[in-house]
């Protein structure tokens, strides 16, 4: 049954599971980054490589 | 070897970076630009007059491109990127590499596979897939070396002392994940010989699965290490952070979700199921928007410091670098769209999109890190700034010139191959009509090339002289550091206000959750695509069902190895697409059917010389035998090499009946019987078409000679398939 499924994938199923499934990484991202306490750690890590120690 | 300490989070560390296998790696990448470059330029001459292949089989432009694409990317932007990634990654995590034994392992194990191509590819040992020519047991090898560098990667941010991961390394992780999947999954193929072998896939499932190999080595070896090479050595070269780093950690996900589901874009308007090419049109062009926030970061970076820019090569070859970037992904996206692909594709257009992105994009970013590093890790000055300034302005016309002539040349031939006049006839219905135009135009990309490789070559005089004048270390570093005062942090302050534990850490703190995550964003458009087209298009199902397929006979398959191995497939297409000027020029439009047994498939992606998928039967043998012996004969414009050794070199039948019997085992319908005769039914087929030959005035001599199954194999093309 799921060898015929597969033999009549449909255009539609894909593009709108593609489709969700992008839109789900992008802005679950966009919210990843702007949470509350996000400033100080990027503020942190973007600064990393001009720590001093490093060269 | 360096040496630092630092504190952070209370506790002293002192770490010994390696930086003696950072310099292998950079002297690497100068020495096989130079050579990628050459081949390069060698190349662009065969096209511009057919007299540079020198009548010579293991000089062939069929055989030299696969050399120069592969001494391009993995020879030139490997070893870079390695070099890059091994300096980066240390000082970014506080460590010193995992293993010294696993760095050299992986540095002499990547020198030898080069050399390996350097000496199958001209021989013509090659499995005929672009970027991925090489054979079965270079294939196992690349695999190990691999290995060995993700387990040196991954082992070293595991052991770091830095507890959380910046972005950059984001991308190398990404990078080893992503390849080692792409190169597995397009590397299943079953050997016939130590050095020739069969993908398991055929037709339109070998089309995908290449593409979706071709196009996302692009940007899993060219894209996201040199991003994440960006977002260190800008940064670094400028001193200043990066503009967003949450914009770095949206263009990370987003572009790693999207990229590996693009590679349909190179088969649009061809028999590719429509739901593959509207899928790989789509996710191409939101692949723009990642791609330039991207760029932004980078470019935003040097906010308040466009001054140093205009005195600092380092910075003028990172943030060049960094605009063609956006260019090429600018010009990739809308490449994507099928009305514009129809134009492009085939082209040259698409020749000077992908130098574009290779000399401007990788090679700049590598040549300021080349910059940056070479005076740092040799502790004094660059020897002449204004040489790498001339280098930097030779560079950049260079590419230029390069990419200018050939967008002419590509949208020129290509308004020429579709012009139909009002009687709705070719305008221009010999192929060769549009190269005599367009042939000036390889001339001048040579130039553009040249000046590139000029640059170069001031580049390593420049190196060469810093390096020798090193003894000055001291004086020139405490110069160094009274120029460029590097920021200081309080760093306990920030890390004891920053998040060390919560949702932060977990999610961007730890490799092996980062990890896991890039492959789980990989793997969606790989299985999407993927899976459904292979289960669809096998040859039990409906796609197939209308038609019916006669397999080659022996001598047309030994004929078909003879086309992969001379790189026929680099100029010649098999694939009549859907549109107006293919279909008036070669026929009806190829049907998935056509190849299902071609094991690889010869669609082809350019187009130097004439589509090939329904040529059988259109001229007589003889006239094939002239035209390879030489093509000038037959087509007295043609840029077409000789390929006289054909009709001297006896037809190697050794293997043939293995050849069958893997073919058998992947599905082709051969018989038991077919098997067991295929070397007899070859002699017999070969001797046949060599004495007709004879009778229709031509040489003498020809059976069992390797052109004897070039013909046949010839022949067969648009013959083997019927409707039922």
């Amino acid at each position: 049954m799921i060898k015929q499924a597969l033999q009549h994938y449909l255009f539609g199923s894909a593009s709108c599971i593609a489709m969700f499934a992008f839109l789900g990484v992008f802005l679950g991202t966009l919210f990843w980054v702007n949470r509350k306490d996000a400033k100080k750690y990027y503020s942190y890590i973007q600064n990393l490589p001009l720590d001093e120690t490093q060269d | 070897m360096s040496t630092s300490t630092g504190v952070i989070n209370t506790e002293k560390f002192d770490h010994k970076y390696d930086d003696e296998i950072v310099k292998y790696f950079l002297m690497a990448t100068i020495i096989w630009a130079g050579v990628a470059l050459l081949l390069g330029i060698y190349a662009a001459l065969e096209l511009a007059n057919y007299k540079f292949n020198l009548g010579l089989q293991w000089l062939t432009f069929g055989r030299i491109r696969p050399l120069h694409t592969n001494a391009a990317i993995f020879a030139f932007g490997g070893n870079g990127i390695f070099a890059g990634i091994y300096h980066s990654s240390q000082r970014l995590l506080k460590t010193r590499l995992f293993s010294d034994k696993l760095s050299w392992f992986h540095f002499w194990g990547w020198q030898l596979i080069i050399l390996a191509a350097a000496i199958t590819l001209p021989l013509g040992l090659t499995q005929g897939k672009e970027y991925h020519e090489l054979e079965w047991p270079i294939n196992i090898a690349v695999a190990i070396v691999w290995i060995a560098f993700g387990i040196n990667l991954l082992q070293t941010i595991r052991r770091r002392k830095e507890p959380h991961i910046y972005v950059a390394l984001w991308f190398y992780i990404a990078t080893f994940v992503t390849i080692a999947l792409l190169y597995v999954v397009n590397s299943i193929e079953i050997p016939v010989s130590w050095f020739n072998s069969y993908p398991v896939y055929a037709g339109v499932q070998d089309a995908l699965v290449q593409w979706w190999y071709g196009h996302n080595a692009v940007a899993f070896f060219l894209t996201t290490p040199f991003l994440g090479l960006m977002y260190y050595y800008i940064p670094k070269a400028v001193n200043k952070p990066v503009y967003s780093y949450r914009l770095s950690v949206v263009h990370f996900w987003s572009l790693v979700f999207i990229y590996i589901w693009a590679g349909p874009h190179h088969l649009l308007n061809t028999a590719l199921p429509e739901w593959a090419q509207t899928l790989g049109v789509i996710f191409s062009v939101m692949l723009w928007i990642p791609s330039w926030g991207g760029m932004i970061n980078g470019l935003m970076t040097l906010r308040g410091s466009w001054d140093k820019v205009k005195t600092d090569p380092i910075l003028k070859f990172l943030a060049t670098g960094t605009i063609f970037y956006g260019m090429s992904t600018f010009e990739g996206p809308l490449l994507s769209l099928k009305s514009v692909n129809e134009v492009a594709h085939y082209s040259d257009w698409i020749i000077a999109h992908v130098h574009g992105g290779a000399l401007g994009w990788n090679g700049f970013i590598l040549f300021g890190m080349v910059y940056y590093l070479v005076p740092r890790l040799w502790k004094t000055e660059l020897y002449n700034k204004s040489l790498a300034e001339t280098h930097f302005w030779l560079g950049t016309i260079g590419i230029v010139i390069y990419i200018v002539s050939m967008w002419t040349a590509g949208i020129a031939q290509s308004m020429m191959l579709n012009a139909v006049d009002a009687t709705g006839h070719l305008v221009y219905p010999d192929f060769v009509q549009t190269v005599v135009r367009i042939v000036p135009l390889y001339y001048v990309r040579s130039l553009g090339g040249l000046m590139y490789f000029v640059g170069y070559l001031l580049m390593v005089y420049n190196v060469v002289k810093t390096i020798k004048g090193a003894p000055v270390a001291l004086a020139a570093s405490a110069k160094r550091e009274e120029a460029n005062p590097v920021l200081k942090l309080d760093t306990q302050a920030l890390v004891q206000e920053s998040i060390s534990e919560g949702p932060h850490r977990v999610l961007e703190g730890f490799p092996m959750v980062m990890t896991v995550l890039a492959v789980a964003a990989v793997l969606v458009g790989t299985m999407i695509e993927l899976i459904p087209m292979i289960t669809s298009t096998n040859a039990q199902s409906e796609e197939f069902a209308a038609f019916k397929v006669k397999p080659l006979t022996s001598l047309q398959l030994a004929g078909r190895d003879i086309y992969v191995r001379e790189g026929c497939y680099l100029c010649h297409s098999q694939m009549i697409r859907t549109t107006v000027g293919d279909v008036l020029r070669y026929g009806p439009a190829s049907e998935t059917a056509d190849s299902m047994y071609d094991h690889p498939f010869q669609w082809g992606s350019k187009r130097t010389g004439p589509d090939l998928a329904r040529v059988g039967g259109k001229y007589p043998d003889l006239w094939h035998v002239r035209h390879l012996l030489n093509p000038r004969d037959i087509v007295p414009q043609s840029i077409m090499p000789t390929y006289s050794w054909l009709l001297e070199q006896k037809l190697d039948l050794g293997t043939i009946e293995r050849r069958f019997s893997v073919l058998k085992m992947l599905g082709v319908p051969y018989s038991d019987e077919d098997v067991k005769n295929a070397a007899e039914n070859a002699k017999k087929d070969s001797i046949a078409i060599a004495e007709d030959l004879v009778k229709q005035g031509g040489p003498q001599g020809l059976e069992n000679k390797e052109i004897t199954a070039l013909v046949a194999y010839l022949q067969s093309l648009g013959k083997q398939t019927e409707k039922r």
